[in-house]
């Protein structure tokens, strides 16, 4: 399968990575090798079976309860603002 | 000193030949002296001395042995302890402290395990080699030219050179199973909800399970037996009860059914590795058996459906690490979308990239149906399988993996090569059903694991094969010079 340089492009800005050059040469070349080997599963006939999905049969109640470690957690912020995360403005 | 088993730790404290700081200070000691050679240890807990002196205060009082008093635990990092830092061996996370601890660490501690330190992994988990790590390499004890395995090889390597007593891991695509292959210990990935995944950093959560290293099948047991369980901080535990694993005088195989599912041999499988499992399946006609050659007709399509399903999964538990708020955080452009950019870019390795941009184009528009649902169908196919093939037999018998160690450096340049070293362990993971690696023979002076793999929930027959096989053969006694 043909991927491209810009389709390389698109999919890092999905993922939110900022790629150097060296890093969308390698993955132009890498990533259809990988795609090409995962590609033989679409000849496969799976619709004879039933989909499996991951159990979750141990459901909490859904009730709010506070929070012990709210300090522990907000000290590990790049930036904070007493009880806030700091971020760059969303709209310019 | 040197203690190989859980049971002669504990013999030894109760004839107080021995103290709980003493087995302590010969742990960190054995470190010292081997962890410059093999990198095993990413982060040492000095204050462990305190706990086992704590515990040695417990013994003198007359209080009874817990079930793991005097063990040293080596803890892979990705697994949190309140407090203290956590990496999963990633940039990412280098200066990171964990706000809970992971449910399977705590049991451990709860019946008086001392976590001696952390050990090294491929970032997030992510390779079969141990080589992706962010901080270091870590280096096969019987020939530090070669890999340990991975992603689990830290875990592996401080039980197999005698670090610690024990350790634990995480097996995702076989994380514990082929770094315990490769370095001669036995290594154990439970069914899929069977021991909580609370406090592990996640990497496919519909496929991560934490499972123990140990010398015996003995010991994975008893540790086995203390992580499981239902656990209400994960929704996708079990509330079966966790059966009580004995063995008796001698573990009994007499008319156990044990299948060679012949897509496990064949191309790709170093015929060395395939005549160790042969020697083991005589072992087991000996003691009684039946062998059976069976087929699993997708067994090898399963590594194209683990490179779909788990980088998937992981693209999108990864886009928690954002650089906003913890870990690494890069704030040189403009803008909310440069902070998740840049911070990303700079604290993740190559393996992670990579496998996030595979994962985002399975999930993107226009592939999704051709590649991420057809791989979950195909995986509902091998769950299939194996439900038939375990109405035939009672256990599997396998490789752990094609090969025995390769050297450093041989597979890092083409990812497909290195994904190739999880061919005979994926399967277990997209199946959820349980599977252990154990010492099962030599190859070229290289240890060779055995996998065996039971039905879902059925941890018991595996325990019990692997014990009689550990009664009759001496391959799990053997150490590195």
């Amino acid at each position: 399968m043909e991927i491209t340089t810009q389709d390389i492009l698109k999919l890092a800005d999905l993922a939110r990575l900022e790629l150097t050059p060296d890093e969308v040469a390698s993955l132009t070349t890498q990533l259809p090798k990988i795609v090409d080997y995962v590609s033989h599963l679409q000849a496969i006939d799976a619709t004879i079976v039933p989909e499996v999905t991951t159990p979750t049969e141990n459901l909490r109640a859904d009730i709010a309860v506070p929070a012990t470690n709210t300090e522990a957690i907000l000290a590990q912020a790049p930036e904070r603002a007493e009880r806030l995360w700091r971020v760059d403005a969303v709209f310019s | 000193m040197s203690y190989r088993t859980i049971s002669d730790v504990h013999a030894a404290l109760t004839a107080k030949d021995v103290s709980t700081v003493e087995l302590v200070q010969a742990s960190l000691e054995r470190i010292h002296e081997t962890d410059k050679d093999l990198g095993a240890f990413l982060r040492v807990r000095d204050i462990v001395l305190d706990e086992a002196a704590a515990t040695d205060k417990r013994i003198a009082g007359g209080e009874p042995l817990r079930l793991l008093d005097g063990v040293t635990l080596a803890v892979k990092d990705n697994m949190a302890i309140n407090g203290e830092v956590v990496t999963a061996a990633s940039k990412i996370l280098e200066h990171y402290k964990a706000v809970v601890t992971a449910t399977a660490v705590d049991r451990l501690r709860q019946q008086g395990a001392l976590v001696i330190g952390k050990t090294n992994l491929d970032e997030f988990a992510m390779g079969a080699s141990t080589e992706n790590s962010a901080f270091q390499k870590t280096k096969n004890p019987w020939n530090t030219a070669l890999v340990p395995g991975g992603s689990s090889g830290g875990s592996a390597v401080a039980v197999a050179s005698d670090q610690t007593l024990v350790s634990i891991g995480s097996d995702t695509g076989g994380s514990i199973r082929q770094p315990a292959s490769f370095t001669n210990v036995v290594g154990f990935k439970p069914t899929y909800g069977r021991i909580s995944r609370f406090g592990l950093l996640s990497l496919a959560s519909s496929l991560d399970q934490i499972g123990p290293f140990t010398h015996t099948v003995d010991d994975a047991a008893r540790m086995y037996m203390v992580m499981a369980g239902q656990d209400d901080n994960d929704a996708t535990t079990s509330a079966r009860t966790v059966e009580a694993i004995t063995f008796g005088a001698k573990a009994d195989v007499q008319n156990m059914r044990i299948g060679l599912p012949k897509e496990f041999f064949g191309e790709g499988i170093d015929p060395a590795v395939a005549k160790v499992v042969m020697d083991a399946a005589d072992v087991y006609k000996k003691l009684g058996a039946t062998i059976v050659e069976v087929s699993l007709p997708h067994a090898r399509d399963a590594l194209a459906a683990y490179y779909i399903i788990q980088p998937a999964e992981t693209s999108s538990n990864l886009a928690r690490y954002d650089g906003i708020r913890y870990g690494l955080s890069k704030r040189e452009g403009q803008g909310l979308i440069n902070i998740y950019k840049q911070s990303r870019d700079a604290g993740f390795g190559q393996e992670v990239k990579r496998r996030i941009m595979v994962g985002t184009f399975s999930l993107s528009a226009g592939y999704t149906d051709a590649f991420y649902h057809q791989a979950v169908m195909v995986r509902s196919l091998i769950h299939e399988e194996f439900d038939q093939v375990f109405d035939q037999v009672d256990i599997l018998l396998t490789p752990t993996s094609p090969t025995t160690a390769f050297p450093l450096g041989a597979r890092t340049a083409d990812p497909l090569t290195m994904y190739l070293a999880d061919l005979l362990t994926v399967p277990a993971n997209l199946a959820n059903i349980p599977a252990m690696s154990l010492p099962g023979g030599f190859a070229d002076n290289l240890p060779v694991g055995i996998q065996l793999m039971a039905k879902e929930w059925d941890e018991a027959s595996i325990f019990r094969a692997g014990q009689a096989f550990q009664q009759v053969t001496d391959w799990h006694t053997k150490q590195p010079n």
